[in-house]
């Protein structure tokens, strides 16, 4: 009985609730703006931010690169910094993921081997890999070897940022050899100290014969050192002689002066 | 339509007009950020990258004087460009790119008696060329240690950023001559690789006597900067070079007082063999002759003629061919046929030289190359440049109806304050114009002028345009020989 007298006054109300409609509108679409918001803006923004911090680290791994050469060749410390990771604008209503961090490290080390028909000599080297660790780019590491700086891109060919300074004029290869292990993460930045080190390389008896050097490398010879070294010309004091299945970049050079070999070590 | 009902109308639709006044005041606002606030934002970044710009040239100014001091390798990166802000509303022009490359001159030295060779040497200058939307900002340019903007062709003056290096107070004068050719462009950062060289010794130099005239190229011309930076014990004068957009810096300079570093960028600053240097810069392949005895013939088609090659003799090569053992003069001679060649060395044979280009100029070096040899057949097809050379048969002379000075130009012939000595005759035919400007021509065995009667005379020019200006004409005697001038002669080059 009661019911159906409610029922009755329910159907006969025309009462409007306006109000109450128009905000639980109102906030529906501020929560569907936030949501779209949060899916779709914050990502793009964070990707930009990271895209900024991808060019910035890009330029200041040229210049640890243009250190290493600079500390092995002339013998100048070198103190370049690296920012490893970034932080996202500060949100208030949304949410931002954790800063992206980075990795500068230094890869297990490696053996250049310097060898005539009598003697050899092994000076370990170490590959320098910056590894991003972006939340919306998918980026590559940046590897530095033997001068060559270069992105090596997860799903296409590898992008050269500076080429190899080895060998230059066809008369002498200059070797800057890594010694030391390192390892930084974070997100912020820091600084690499660089030496030479003041003890000299012994190379082998150049009064035998021609010198053969094994360099160890990431890349192949035809995705880059075929066409780094095309200048190269048979009478040349240094030779290029294409990659081993070692994975070993082969020189071969007339005698012990046309090879300048210095170690450097490198520390935070 | 129903006038009187309309104009009666008294109903309000104040929603709808206030949101069409929104929409357009919001469209409006959008137009003028596009319009006034982006490019203003984006010139704040291009001024921001330019003055980051001149302080990685102000130590690429360091690391190249560095580099010729301490005799170190230095490696210098330069961002070339910027990219603008993300906008979400507005739109960017493309990233603002920029280009450094490198432009070659020679620096020539002689003693003060004129005997002995005069040494060339190439430097270059660095130019850094903004691309920027918004600012309309002229070339940093590098020359000679000195670092400075050049606003000229806008009306401006230069303004010095970093002063020359190159003399100091107590006269010592120091040039760093810069080697190789460079050039990039784009919007990201690139590596100059500075390498030293040690090739100079003294022997290099001219045998000492007296003081050095040193002749250093130079763009601040005009400016008064070299007059107002240099004692007058050094400095000399400043002689313009046609034609050119530098001027020449003479210097005089105690022979133990000048040092000259040689600094390679990219590559050590030796002599770069052929294939080395085939691929620098955009001028297609190159070939070097670095000395060797080398014979090139026309008819030789397997690999002994480079019809599509540039041939170029470096400043400071003296190509001279040995005499063949067959003691066959022919194989003596140089018969060259290249698309073009950049002869700043000095070619020297005691037979004929032929040369002749496919397809671009037959260009000396702007001072100081000397060719010598019997006699000289050159055929351009394009211009042939002497200016400041000295082109002289006087070799190898065995008989008549040799010692000829031939040189035959599809477009011009340019001899600006050249030296053609021939011991006949000299001939010399192009399309456009011949510049004799302050040349000096000689033929040795020649008569007086009016004296040689009928036949051909011993100078026979012939052009649309023919510069005569300052221009002597002489025998050995120093006599005014006879000269047959087939063109409009003129002072000055139209």
């Amino acid at each position: 009985m009661a019911g159906k007298q409610g029922s009755r006054r329910f159907a006969a109300d025309n009462r409007a609730v306006s109000a109450v409609i128009g905000f639980i509108l109102i906030f529906g679409i501020l929560m569907l703006t936030l949501t779209v918001y949060q899916a779709q803006i914050v990502p793009q923004q964070n990707a930009q931010t990271e895209f900024k911090h991808f060019e910035d680290t890009r330029d200041e791994l040229i210049e640890l690169r243009n250190s290493i050469s600079r500390t092995g060749q002339a013998g100048d410390p070198q103190y370049p910094s690296v920012q490893l990771g970034t932080t996202y604008q500060s949100r208030t209503l949304t949410i931002n993921p954790a800063p992206a961090s980075g990795t500068l490290q230094t890869s297990d080390g490696h053996n250049i081997t310097i060898s005539n028909s009598s003697s050899s000599l092994n000076v370990t080297t170490r590959f320098i890999e910056y590894q991003p660790g972006y939340n919306e780019l998918t980026v590559g590491s940046t590897w530095h070897e033997n001068s060559v700086l270069y992105v090596d891109n997860p799903e296409s060919n590898n992008t050269v940022l500076e080429d190899q300074n080895l060998v230059t004029d066809g008369s002498e290869i200059k070797i800057v050899a890594i010694e030391n292990e390192f390892q930084q993460t974070g997100t912020s930045r820091t600084t690499i100290e660089m030496e030479r080190n003041q003890s000299e390389v012994n190379l082998p008896d150049d009064t035998e014969g021609n010198l053969t050097i094994e360099i160890p490398t990431r890349l192949d010879g035809s995705e880059y050192w075929d066409e780094a070294f095309e200048d190269l010309d048979d009478d040349d004091p240094v030779r290029y002689d294409g990659v081993n299945e070692d994975g070993n970049l082969i020189l071969n050079a007339t005698n012990s002066t046309n090879i300048d070999i210095n170690t450097i070590e490198i520390d935070s | 339509m129903n006038w009187g009902a309309f104009t009666r109308d008294n109903r309000a639709v104040a929603p709808a007009v206030a949101f069409i006044l929104i929409i357009g005041f919001l469209i409006l606002l959008l137009a003028i950020y596009q319009a006034q606030i982006v490019p203003q934002q984006n010139a704040e970044a291009e001024l921001e990258h330019h003055q980051e710009t001149r302080d990685e040239l102000r130590s690429l100014h360091n690391a190249i004087s560095a580099v010729g001091a301490d005799q170190e390798p230095r490696f210098q990166s330069i961002n070339l460009g910027t990219a603008y802000e993300g906008r979400t509303l507005g739109i960017n022009p493309p990233p603002a790119a920029g280009t450094i490359r490198t432009e070659q001159h020679n620096i020539s030295i002689t003693n003060e008696s004129g005997a002995g060779h005069q040494e060339n040497i190439s430097t270059q200058f660095i130019e850094y060329q903004p691309g920027y939307n918004e600012l309309d900002i002229g070339s940093t340019w590098y020359e000679n240690s000195v670092l400075y903007f050049d606003e000229r062709d806008r009306g401006n003056s230069v303004g010095i950023i970093e002063d020359q290096e190159m003399v100091d107070n107590d006269g010592n004068v120091t040039v760093v001559a810069l080697q190789n050719e460079f050039q990039e462009t784009g919007t990201g950062r690139v590596t100059l690789e500075l390498y030293p060289a040690n090739d100079l010794n003294e022997s290099s130099f001219p045998e000492p006597n007296g003081s050095y005239s040193v002749k250093i190229p130079t763009r601040l011309n005009g400016t008064g900067y070299w007059e107002s930076q240099l004692e007058n014990s050094i400095y000399e004068n400043i002689d313009p070079v046609a034609n050119e957009d530098h001027d020449l810096l003479n210097l005089s300079v105690d022979p133990d007082n000048l040092d000259i570093d040689k600094v390679g960028i990219r590559k050590e600053a030796r002599e770069l063999r052929g294939s080395e240097q085939s691929n620098e810069g955009a001028e297609g392949p190159r070939r070097v002759l670095d000395g060797e005895p080398t014979k090139v013939e026309h008819n030789d088609v397997n690999d002994e003629s480079f019809p599509d090659e540039k041939l170029i003799i470096p400043e400071g090569e003296d190509f001279v061919p040995e005499s063949d053992p067959d003691g066959d003069d022919r194989d003596d001679a140089i018969e060259y046929e290249f698309k073009e060649y950049q002869i700043d060395g000095n070619l020297e044979t005691n037979e004929s030289v032929e040369l002749t280009s496919t397809d671009g100029n037959i260009n000396f070096g702007s001072s100081g190359t000397t060719v010598s040899g019997k006699q000289f057949d050159f055929d351009a097809n394009g211009d042939i440049i002497i200016d400041g050379a000295t082109l002289k048969t006087d070799a190898g002379s065995t008989g008549p109806g040799n010692e000829r000075m031939t040189l035959n130009a599809t477009g011009n012939i340019s001899a600006i304050n050249a030296t053609l000595d021939a011991t006949r005759e000299i001939e010399l035919t192009a399309n456009e114009f011949v510049d004799l400007t302050d040349a000096e021509i000689i033929v040795r065995d020649a008569d007086e002028e009016g004296s040689g009667g009928g036949g051909q005379a011993d100078v026979e020019v012939t052009a649309n345009n023919i510069v005569i200006n300052n221009t002597s004409f002489v025998n050995s005697d120093g006599d005014e020989i006879d000269r047959n001038l087939e063109g409009d002669v003129v002072d000055s080059r139209p």
